[in-house]
């Protein structure tokens, strides 16, 4: 008597309990196709939420005819939390830029990239890192020992590609205070590209670098007092990446509505929406071969 | 204008209060509208102020509050912080613009993407201190400054231009929503102005038409009530609605038309029963005996209608007096009145001729009955004054429909009937038989009885002094003329007035001349030699043509001068009519002397008296009568006296019957007295007794009363 009722209350907590970790977007359940994204703001997951929201609600519907069922988006705050997320098979989809994207695949071994996503009406883009008109700086080589404005940990263009050209280049890294060696750059977040060309405008930092995008969108009165000394090759801008145990009867139909989500106005209501996309496309074979281009350059380094 | 008093009343006054109404309102509305014309600029003024002063407030501390926020990201150089920080207050408050600088003054940044300003100077008001913040007020906008820091670390400052618009836009709400309702207020005012002064003028016309109707309500009832007795129905009733004018008003006229009803009613009665006795008239008598002969023909009954003549009243009235014989005759009605049945009808026709209608009997032997009944009652003797007199009835009966078909043969039945009583010997009385009835004999019997007592020896000449007041001395007699046999004293005209034919007329005419020439001519040769004779003569008597032949006669066979005839004439008798001028001419020129009598009640001009050489005016007994206890009767006669001896004409007094009417006549100057007071009319041989037992008292005179008590009996065969 008493056990089963102690067995009915458990269950019930438990469910309870699943359901508010549901809520909150935390482990997504085995059932339904979910995807998952890194917070662009920290601590606040319902932004992301909002973003994506409208899409999937998109998708869902181009997959009305299947027994798909789009689930509630996946927020993470970091990119070991998806990480973490990946390798527990709980993610179907990630939206992501290069780097993170390859990285997570090479330490999960359980998503692949497929597809390219158009963002902020960039395919590609490169990082160019910019210095005020009268620094010294000319070239890569001219940051030894200075200060370098990055946006944040997880930039591609702004933290993750300037790191890994700078140390193709031989010349290392630092986290600002940690420095070992006269020649270490050192590099502080200042939070957002704006902020970049700010810090380095009134010498809170020798250069900067972000995306030719964020350029185009700092501030003119800013762009006439700084100036671009590097750079870098193009990249492919943003992926979205599969689970590889993906079942080829839920991945294609899913690629193949978003694929198509573009082509009508609704559609392309719900990408702008999240976060600014503009389309959804197959991979050249240039693409994929750039992808291979990385994922060496990125399984040789240790991190 | 409207023509009624209500609507007079209703339209002044009913325009007198709207005008009042409207002057107040006016001045009201004007009163009050200058009150909130003052209003709203200081509403305006004052809310303007509050809301400055709230500005002002909230602004200083928001001032502190963005410091605070704005400080760790100014520091940390954190622009798109900063920015995002901009976005938040302007959502709320109103700004203009929001710039942020360095500790230098040089702009950070302004809030936008593209950041114009940036690195420029900004203009700082002054260098505000941490947590002393600066606000300047402009009419269009505040410039809030103040220091990004804490305790003496400043970042920046931050200089925020922020729109008084709000304000501004809020005073112009405010302004027009009070516009809005005092428009709205002023508006509902006026409807509400002019709904009270409808519904005042309302109530008003209202009440003033209901005082207005309350006014001339009972005068257009009195208007009507008067048109209606005008009309001739005198049955008003005015409602008497209130205690003032108008009330009275009603109230008189009421009383005024129940006076009217009751003197017609007085009247119709007067027109249908006698003044004397209370008895139903001629004319209710005709009426009565005509619907009991309308129910006999419906009900197959018959109706029996005595005629009734009292013997001898004439006598009683002649000797005691006409007071007396009204007296006789009142008690004779009410004896009749109260012997028939309840349903028969008793009348007085005239004089002492008495009429009843039995109604519902069944033949003659009812009617007998009756007449006994009425004969044994009216015989019972009658106590008057001391005086007790007895009387008897002659009565004529006679049946309905056998006796006649029409009222006025069935009276003429009746009346034959009557006479046939009274000779077989009074007292009695006589059923008509077709025999008694001849047509032409009603008069002619008359005449022929005249005639009869003419050759008989029936008739004689009784003759009443007429006495000079002043000397109180006999100096006339009027003669009177006696029937014996009819128990009839009148005068000769009265009599013969009733006559028609002429050679009878002059039959009688020449009889009573001759008869009185002869007593006169006695008395002169004994004793009185001055004493005139007086004979009343009708209209018949006097225009017959041989009057004046038959007068001459006369004086001539008793060798009379003609002043000892006094001729006495009615006022009608000189009337217009040629004939009758001519033979008073012709008799004035014989000599004899002219006397009016009954003077005072006819148609006499005082230019024909004068004209007419009128010696004597003999003033009627009417006049008499009254004339010591009516004032008018003492005036007139007083008028009278005094108009004849002005025109030098004697005046005498006929039927003086008390010692008050002597008095009077005497002190109004009056020459002649004629009446009971002195003697009732007497036997040719009774004279001169009488002047000597009378003269020998003539001092004393008025003192004695002529009539002494006496047994009269009428009935004397």
């Amino acid at each position: 008597m008493v056990t089963a009722r102690f067995l009915l209350v458990l269950g019930l907590l438990l469910g309870t309990g699943s359901a508010w970790t549901d809520a909150s977007g935390g482990s997504p359940t085995p059932a339904g196709f979910r995807i998952g994204v890194i917070s662009e703001r920290s601590g606040a997951p319902s932004h992301a939420i909002a973003q994506y929201g409208p899409m999937l609600d998109y998708l869902q519907d181009a997959l009305r005819h299947t027994e798909i069922a789009v689930s509630e988006l996946a927020v993470a705050e970091h990119l070991e939390e998806m990480r973490g997320w990946i390798a527990a098979g709980q993610i179907d989809a990630l939206f992501e830029s290069l780097i993170p994207s390859l990285k997570l695949e090479i330490e999960t071994a359980r998503i692949r990239p497929r597809l390219l996503v158009w963002r902020k009406g960039q395919r590609v883009y490169r990082t160019l890192f910019f210095t005020r008109q009268d620094s010294p700086i000319r070239q890569l080589q001219d940051l030894r020992g200075r200060s370098l404005a990055v946006e944040s940990a997880r930039s591609t263009s702004a933290f993750f590609l300037p790191k890994l050209t700078l140390e193709a280049w031989g010349m290392h890294l630092r986290p600002e205070g940690s420095r070992r060696s006269p020649e270490d750059i050192l590099y502080s977040f200042a939070g957002s590209e704006l902020n970049q060309a700010y810090w380095v405008e009134r010498g809170k930092a020798d250069a900067g670098a972000f995306n030719d995008g964020d350029w185009t969108r700092t501030p003119r009165t800013l762009r006439k007092r700084l100036r671009i000394f590097h750079r870098t090759p193009p990249l492919l801008r943003y992926l979205l990446s599969f689970r590889t145990d993906l079942p080829a009867s839920i991945r294609e139909p899913v690629e193949a509505a978003l694929l198509a989500m573009h082509k009508d106005a609704a559609g392309r209501g719900t990408l702008t929406r999240a976060s600014r996309i503009t389309r959804i496309e197959p991979f050249t074979d240039a693409d994929r071969a750039q992808l291979e281009t990385w994922r060496a350059r990125l399984a040789d380094r240790p991190h | 204008m409207p023509q009624t008093i209500r609507g007079r009343l209703a339209l002044h006054f009913t325009l007198l209060i709207t005008g009042l109404m409207l002057v107040m309102l006016a001045l009201t509305g004007w009163l009050g509208y200058g009150m909130v014309n003052d209003l709203r600029p200081r509403l305006q003024s004052i809310f303007a102020e509050t809301q400055t002063l709230n500005e002002k407030n909230v602004l200083l501390n928001s001032a502190s509050y963005l410091s605070e926020h704005l400080f760790p990201h100014l520091y940390g150089l954190d622009v798109s912080a900063l920015n995002k920080e901009i976005d938040l207050v302007r959502e709320w408050l109103p700004i203009q613009s929001f710039v942020i600088t360095d500790a230098n003054g040089r702009i950070v940044t302004d809030g936008s993407l593209t950041n114009h300003g940036y690195g420029q100077p900004h203009p700082l008001p002054q260098e505000p201190l941490p947590g002393q913040p600066i606000l300047e007020s402009h009419p269009e906008s505040s410039t809030l400054s103040f220091a990004v820091g804490a305790d003496n670390r400043i970042a920046g400052y931050a200089v925020v231009a922020l729109s008084r618009a709000a304000l501004q836009t809020s005073l112009h709400m405010l302004d027009e929503q009070v516009t809005r309702q005092w428009e709205r207020a002023s508006l509902s005012l006026l409807l509400g102005a002019g709904l009270i002064l409808l519904l005042v003028g309302g109530i008003a016309a209202i009440l003033i038409w209901r005082v207005a109707q309350s006014l001339s309500q009972p005068i257009t009832e009195m208007v009507a009530a008067a048109e209606t007795c005008a009309n001739g129905s005198l049955d008003i009733a005015l409602p008497v609605r209130s205690n003032d004018e108008l009330g009275h008003l009603a109230r008189a006229l009421n009383t005024m038309a129940k006076e009217l009803r009751v003197s017609h009613r007085r009247m119709r009665h007067l027109a249908n029963y006698d003044v004397l006795t209370g008895l139903p008239n001629r004319h209710l008598f005709h009426d009565r005996l005509r619907h009991a002969l309308h129910a006999a023909d419906r009900n197959a009954r018959q109706v029996g209608l005595m005629f009734l003549d009292l013997d001898g009243f004439k006598t009683i009235n002649d000797s005691l007096g006409h007071g007396l014989g009204d007296e006789v005759l009142k008690l004779a009605a009410s004896r009749l009145r109260e012997t028939v049945r309840a349903s028969d009808t008793v009348a007085r026709l005239g004089g002492d001729e008495f009429t009843v209608v039995a109604e519902g009997v069944h033949g003659i032997p009812d009617l007998l009955g009756l007449a006994e009944k009425l004969l044994a009652i009216l015989a019972r003797p009658y106590r008057i004054q001391d005086h007790q007199l007895q009387l008897s009835a002659s009565i004529g009966i006679t049946l309905y429909p056998r006796d006649g078909a029409t009222p006025d043969a069935l009276l003429h039945s009746a009346d034959s009937a009557m006479y046939e009583a009274k000779r077989r010997g009074k007292n009695a009385y006589c059923v008509f038989t077709p025999e008694l009835d001849l047509n032409s004999q009603g008069r002619l019997s008359l005449e022929r009885h005249l005639e009869q007592a003419l050759e008989t020896g029936q008739l004689e000449l009784h003759y009443q002094p007429q006495v000079h007041m002043a000397s109180r001395r006999l100096t006339g007699a009027e003669a009177l003329l006696r029937w014996r046999d009819a128990d009839a004293s009148a005068q000769p005209g009265e009599l013969i007035a009733r006559l028609e034919d002429a050679s009878i007329i002059a039959r009688m005419t020449a009889w009573v001349l001759a008869e009185g020439c002869r007593a006169l001519a006695q008395w002169r040769s004994q004793g009185l030699p001055e004493l005139r004779l007086a004979i009343n003569l009708a209209t018949q008597q006097l225009t017959h043509p041989d009057l004046p032949e038959i007068a001459r006669d006369a004086l001539a066979d008793s060798g009379l001068p003609a002043d000892a005839l006094q001729i006495e004439l009615t006022e009608n008798s000189l009337l217009n009519s040629t004939s009758s001028r001519q033979s008073i001419e012709r008799l004035q020129g014989l000599g004899a002397q002219l006397a009016i009598d009954n003077f005072g009640t006819g148609y006499s001009s005082v230019v024909d008296l004068h004209r007419l050489a009128i010696d004597t005016l003999k003033i009627d007994r009417s006049l008499i009568q009254n004339i010591a206890t009516n004032e008018d009767s003492g005036l007139i006669t007083a008028a009278l006296i005094s108009l004849a001896k002005q025109l030098g004409i004697r005046t005498a007094a006929q039927g003086v019957e008390t010692q008050a009417q002597w008095s009077v006549l005497h002190a109004q100057g009056c020459d002649i007295a004629q009446g009971f007071l002195m003697s009732k009319p007497l036997p040719a041989d009774q004279l001169l007794d009488w002047v000597q037992i009378y003269s020998r008292t003539a001092d004393q005179w008025p003192k004695y009363v002529l009539t002494q008590p006496q047994h009269f009996t009428a009935s004397s065969a």
